[in-house]
């Protein structure tokens, strides 16, 4: 019984990926002006990474560096997007340095574990508080000007709450999994936990693509 | 504490959590909205309100410029052609000189039912109506005026024109009033991003700061505020008085 929830639950997961690059392709005309136009690149690029890393898995018995791969890149191009989005010059400066801060981490990490196995926690946790950061200075700045009030029309707006969602859920979850556990089945519960986050995250994406208007 | 504790005890956390931020956010941002929507609606009132009583003033003004034309010129062409008349009593080869003063009089006539009629009026763009002002002076022989217009033209919304005219109709009319300048020169340039008019006299100016605050000025400066136009008046004891006014084209929907 657990078993069919579990590769049900799997392949939700999967066609909420989907979805999310199908709708991202069918209203590419919206926001095609935009940075955000890399974004279907990076939603192409999480579904092939999330289905092929369970068959790397069962061939090489690691995958590990692919997830390491993939979330440098996400974070990477996310500090891209809303140092493109911010107007303040002091905003802009800091996700510069959130970049620095956030490479140093990384590379530090790289050194120290072995990424080919293991995962990049460190640079995982920098990342995803950076990113939350750069959220919270969007919407600071969303929010002393006018744009406020097309909001619901605002693609980036859509893609950080679903971020922020999810990270903020996420980090945690990271966390305990790796300090606390010894066995695997205890955090089933967390796993679910996990893929719910995913569905709402790739929620939020679907109705951006869908209400966002151009500009 | 076992594992699975922790486990449930996370999960508790996270969707509280979770929760918790969706609600913020949902309430911070429809606050925000709405004060933002009676910002917009309370500058949308002020504007409408100085627009009407610029229209008013306008109106006014257009009226006690007739009653000055008729009585300035085409008053005085009338007398004339009555003083002629009664001359040409005697000598009736004089009469020809009663039908000129009379044609003369007809032609001011026609061009100031001209300016007057409504509809004309409402049709006039900032330029046009700026003209026609100046060609007024120059023909009524208030004041020397010179009106240069350099750029492309950029069509300003009607509502924003009929203020900035006023705001110039009420430096004129002081600068006639008061100042006792014999020359006017105004020049309107469109640069590219922006609207920059610069009018400047040549008469005895004023120093004070007292009256830089009286009601006219008040009146030019908040106007020139709802528009969303800079405007700056500059005066030095005898020696003129300048105004300039910057308008940045169509900054935000009103």
């Amino acid at each position: 019984m657990d078993e069919l929830f579990n590769s049900t639950f799997q392949y939700i997961l999967l066609s909420f990926y989907g979805i999310a690059v199908f709708t991202a392709i069918l209203f590419y005309g919206k926001y095609k002006h935009t940075v955000l136009k890399y974004f279907v690149w990076i939603l192409i690029y999480t579904f092939i990474n999330e289905v092929s890393a369970k068959y790397v898995y069962y061939w090489l018995e690691f995958n590990a560096i692919m997830y390491n791969v993939y979330n440098t890149v996400y974070f990477l191009y996310f500090f891209y997007v809303f140092w493109n989005f911010i107007k303040s010059k002091t905003y802009k400066k800091w996700i510069v340095y959130s970049v620095i801060l956030f490479l140093a981490v990384t590379i530090v990490n790289v050194i120290t574990i072995n990424a080919f196995h293991e995962s990049l926690l460190y640079s995982y946790i920098t990342g995803a508080c950076l990113i939350i950061i750069c959220i919270i200075l969007y919407y600071v700045e969303i929010l002393s000007d006018s744009r406020v009030l097309h909001i619901k029309e605002d693609l980036l707006f859509w893609i950080s709450i679903g971020l922020l969602l999810f990270y903020v859920g996420y980090i945690p979850i990271k966390i305990s999994r790796s300090f606390f556990t010894t066995n695997m089945d205890v955090f089933v519960t967390l796993y679910n936990v996990q893929r719910a986050l995913i569905i709402v995250m790739n929620c939020c994406f679907i109705i951006g693509f869908v209400w966002t208007k151009k500009r | 504490m076992d594992q699975k504790e922790i486990a449930g005890l996370v999960t508790v956390i996270i969707v509280l959590v979770l929760v918790t931020i969706i609600i913020t956010l949902f309430t911070v941002f429809v606050r925000r909205k709405n004060k933002l929507l009676e910002e917009q609606e309370r500058t949308k009132k002020a504007f409408e309100k100085e627009l009407s009583e610029t229209q008013i003033e306008i109106r006014e003004e257009t009226l006690r410029n007739i009653s000055w034309e008729l009585h300035d010129n085409i008053g005085q062409l009338m007398t004339l052609a009555k003083i002629q008349a009664q001359m040409a009593k005697n000598n009736p080869e004089n009469l020809d000189e009663v039908t000129d003063t009379i044609g003369k009089g007809i032609t001011e006539l026609r061009t100031l039912s001209k300016l007057i009629n409504p509809e004309a009026l409402k049709s006039l763009n900032l330029i046009e109506a700026l003209n026609l002002e100046i060609e007024r002076f120059n023909r009524l022989e208030f004041i020397k005026s010179t009106f240069v217009v350099t750029g492309n033209q950029y069509d300003i919304e009607n509502k924003k024109g009929v203020i900035i005219f006023r705001i110039l109709q009420e430096f004129f009319s002081n600068t006639i009033k008061h100042s006792k300048a014999s020359n006017l020169n105004v020049h309107v340039e469109y640069k590219k991003d922006r609207l920059e008019i610069s009018a400047k006299d040549d008469g005895v100016g004023f120093s004070s700061d007292a009256d830089f605050s009286g009601i006219g000025m008040k009146n030019m400066k908040n106007r020139a505020k709802v528009i969303g136009a800079d405007l700056n008046i500059t005066s030095e004891k005898d020696e003129g008085t300048a105004l300039k006014l910057t308008y940045e084209y169509e900054p935000n929907v009103i």
